[in-house]
């Protein structure tokens, strides 16, 4: 999935650049060889000109604001990552309070005087889906962030610092997340 | 200066007439009026004041000059046209009088304060008849025109239920709640507009200028955010489909494995 983000983001990226270069390829069409030359009327030069420098504005503008888009862009992952984490735990969290189960996990229990014993114990389940949840965040953090890749690091350069979005510190600083882990141990 | 000036004056004048005055009285005592004397000319007044009334109450019509004539001419306001037929109810010339409501600025609302019309045909849509039975408030809609059959809307209010309601209104009104309602009306109006320009401006700065919806970035922008969907309905968490009973470490490996 990130590879994919990576990849539509390279291509806008090469074709805001190319649309900032589209006055010099225009220029060469002028001197091509062997054509007749075209003559225009000055108004209509002129009309050109103007709108070849409000293209080449636009186009400088979002070349200028592709750093922006890309942060955006880099945003929106981050949210998408803690959105599948939270819903993973909240999915785990339903299917322990569902009352009929169409599976199960072993457990044996033995009788003795000093009282019940279980195995596997409590501790080892509280363990296991810690594992389980660390494994989902971890599976879920897998996803590489786009402003780490080098093509766009000219771009965002200066316009992020070190502290920016960070999934496990989002993650562990939620609520919601921390409200559900503490109901499944 | 002035002020003093004037001030100086009218002491002046007060001096002069206190002076007349003590005079008057030395040649009332030099000329030997009596109680007696000065008994009758009082009740020769009250008597005049009582003929006055009587003139006024068996008079037919009402003539220029006549005390009743003063009268008409002392009423200009609905109030006083009001306290008019209170005091001498139907018994003189004067049966009705003619009332408009009173011109205010625009800011205020005073529906209780009214001013004579001498003119009948200087009456407007809306006016008002008081009588000593009460208060006819005629309501025609502007514009529209009544014929004949057409009943023209009216409302009936006697002279206490008016004044009532007036003093009622004039109560209200001077509570802090109403007496200022209009103003807070038309400020909150106002900061609604202002607000609502503000927004449409912040609307409009955003429609031009938010990276996600210039052409450039648009088709890039719903590709990814089509991407990012379809990575949402992914989880990591796999729920067992099998009905079997597994163990606590074969549950993690298989959710391992799901994963992957």
């Amino acid at each position: 999935m990130d590879e994919i983000i990576s990849t539509r983001l390279a291509l806008l990226v090469a074709a805001v650049a190319d649309s900032r270069t589209l006055k010099e390829e225009e220029d060469l069409e002028h001197a091509k060889m062997g054509q007749a030359a075209k003559h225009k009327s000055m108004v209509l030069q002129k009309q050109e000109d103007e709108l070849k420098n409000r293209v080449l504005k636009l186009a400088k503008r979002n070349y200028q604001s592709l750093g922006t888009f890309i942060r955006l862009i880099d945003y929106m992952v981050v949210e998408a990552q803690v959105k599948i984490n939270q819903e993973s735990a909240d999915l785990i969290l339903a299917e322990m309070g569902k009352d009929q189960k169409k599976y199960g996990i072993q457990t044996t229990v033995s009788y003795a005087q000093e009282g019940m014993s279980f195995e596997p114990a409590k501790s080892e389940f509280i363990t296991q889906f810690e594992k389980i949840l660390q494994d989902m965040q971890s599976v879920t953090e897998e996803v590489s962030r786009v402003i780490s890749h080098q093509d766009f690091h000219q771009f965002i350069h200066g316009l992020i610092s070190d502290s920016g979005p960070r999934f496990r510190s989002i993650v562990e600083g939620s609520e919601a997340y921390a409200s559900s882990k503490a109901t499944i141990q | 200066m002035d002020e003093m000036e004037m001030d100086g004056e009218a002491y002046q004048q007060m001096e002069e007439m206190d002076e007349d005055q003590g005079m008057e009285e030395e040649g009332a005592e030099d000329a030997g009026v009596t109680f007696e004397a000065l008994r009758d000319i009082i009740e020769k007044t009250d008597d005049e004041g009582k003929d006055q009334v009587v003139q006024a109450r068996e008079a037919n019509y009402i003539s220029k000059g006549t005390y009743i004539w003063q009268l008409l001419a002392q009423i200009e306001t609905g109030e006083q046209a009001i306290s008019f037929f209170a005091k001498h109810g139907h018994n003189t010339p004067i049966k009705f009088v003619n009332c408009k409501r009173k011109p205010v600025p625009g800011d205020q609302f005073r529906p209780y304060d009214l001013v004579k019309v001498d003119d009948e045909k200087a009456l407007e849509n809306e006016y008002f008849t008081i009588s000593a039975q009460g208060v006819v408030h005629v309501s025609q809609e502007k514009g529209k025109k009544y014929s004949k059959s057409d009943a023209v809307p009216t409302e009936f209010l006697s002279l206490s239920e008016w004044m009532q309601q007036s003093t009622m209104f004039n109560v209200l009104t001077s509570m802090k709640f109403f007496k200022h309602y209009i103003i807070g009306k038309v400020f909150a109006l106002w900061k609604g507009n202002v607000r609502f320009k503000m927004y449409n401006s912040t609307r409009q700065s955003l429609a031009r200028n938010l990276i996600q919806t210039r052409p450039a970035f648009l088709t890039s922008f719903m590709d990814i955010n089509k991407t990012l969907y379809e990575m949402q309905t992914l989880k990591t968490f796999c729920v067992p489909k099998s009905g079997k009973t597994v163990d606590l470490t074969d549950f993690v490996n298989d959710q391992k494995t799901a994963r992957e």
